[in-house]
């Protein structure tokens, strides 16, 4: 069990004792006050109490009816138990409401109906500091565009953002195929594993050879074998930074 | 090639993949420049390829003289270590006002304090690289 789901435990089990102390504290209060003032009438004392706190209609004192002597103790169980009972079954429903709308499995789901109608997509492979330049300019221009991640945590941070996700490893053909490669007009590869984006390109290869593979190499030396794994485009971070450093160095001394 | 006095050259700091990239450029340009790298394997493979190299740490004032510093016109600083490149830059500026720094940085944080360190031109590689994919997706 992690620390913070231990932690989040703890502080629930402090909330609700104090919140149980705070009740007792509050129906005590209120029953010693009507004692008074009725008397020493314990059973009338009770009733209202009763019917103030656990009655969903909150009757006041001095607006409600006083109950029958003889069947008082019954009425006063049924509406004890018919105040509790709603109370808790409206909090469930409630609660049950919210939980399913915020549920991300609901978005997931919806995730993959939006795919199924995605066509002339990208598929961006990956979710990183460095994919997500890619995904906020193309959901800035309102493009077609599912990101495909393994990592649960990059993953909601992702969707999260509004993007649409699956939540699976590339390098597997079914998690490809329900990001409708079929039908995608490109596919970026962004891992930091050039090993895991050749086998992920070699899967897409496989199930789309029309569509255009871009594909991030951090090791230059396995570009050869990118291109001939099938990809379109390859880039190594370091060596286009390298070319845009000495572009500006030669601009700046005059050089040719 | 240690110690010999060059002038209006380029000091290349670090001599991973960007650095040899700029040497392959200033070497293809004629423009003269030094290396100057800490490990000595890859000091060596470049010293294979004919470039000059300096073995030593870039961060130190001791070795930018030793590359000229104060003759040169540009300096890349391009190691793998943001701090060492901010600690580079900020060495480089003392030795030289008038030369022209450009450097890279992994984070916008660090490239906010390159630029506070008096460098002229600083790049981050992998915002670079999703411009270049975007220009490959028809978008500029």
């Amino acid at each position: 069990m992690s620390k913070i789901f231990q932690t989040d435990i703890a502080l629930t089990k402090h909330y609700l004792l104090f919140m149980f102390i705070a009740l007792v504290a509050i129906v005590s209060f209120s029953f010693i006050e009507l004692f008074i003032i009725f008397h020493g009438d314990f059973f009338t004392s009770l009733y209202y109490v009763l019917t103030y706190f656990f009655d969903a209609e909150g009757v006041f004192p001095k607006y409600a009816v006083a109950p029958l002597t003889s069947n008082f103790p019954i009425f006063v169980l049924l509406l004890l138990l018919t105040g509790i009972a709603r109370i808790t079954v409206i909090g469930f429903l409630i609660a049950i409401i919210i939980d399913v709308l915020s549920s991300r499995d609901i978005r997931k789901i919806l995730s993959k109906i939006e795919v199924k109608h995605m066509s002339n997509h990208v598929i961006i492979c990956g979710y990183s500091k460095f994919s997500d330049e890619i995904a906020a300019e193309l959901s800035r221009r309102l493009m077609d565009f599912v990101i495909i991640e393994g990592n649960k945590v990059a993953a909601d941070t992702a969707r999260d953002l509004g993007y649409t996700i699956i939540e699976g490893d590339f390098k597997y053909e079914i998690y490809l195929k329900t990001a409708m490669i079929n039908t995608a007009r490109y596919i970026i590869f962004t891992s930091d594993d050039d090993f895991e984006n050749i086998l992920g390109l070699i899967s897409a290869k496989k199930l789309s050879p029309k569509v255009k593979a871009i594909v991030k190499a951090n090791d230059e030396n396995l570009v050869p074998k990118m291109f001939r794994a099938g990809a379109n485009v390859c880039i190594v971070p370091e060596a286009v930074a390298g070319i845009y450093i000495g572009e500006e160095i030669i601009t700046h001394i005059g050089g040719n | 090639m240690e110690g010999k006095v060059m002038t209006n050259h380029v000091i290349i700091c670090g001599g991973g993949i960007v650095g040899q990239k700029i040497a392959a450029m200033l070497s293809e340009g004629n423009i003269p420049f030094i290396i100057i790298e800490q490990n000595e394997k890859t000091a060596d493979k470049m010293r294979a390829n004919g470039y000059q190299v300096l073995t030593g740490d870039a961060t130190l004032s001791i070795n930018l003289k030793q590359a000229s510093i104060s003759t040169a016109k540009a300096i890349a600083v391009v190691m793998d270590n943001d701090a060492k490149n901010l600690f580079a830059v900020l060495t480089a500026r003392d030795l030289n006002k008038k030369l022209f720094i450009a450097t890279r940085a992994n984070d916008e944080f660090m490239r906010e304090k390159l630029i506070e360190a008096k460098a002229d031109y600083v790049i981050m590689p992998q915002k670079t690289v999703s411009k270049e994919i975007l220009k490959e997706l028809g978008i500029t």
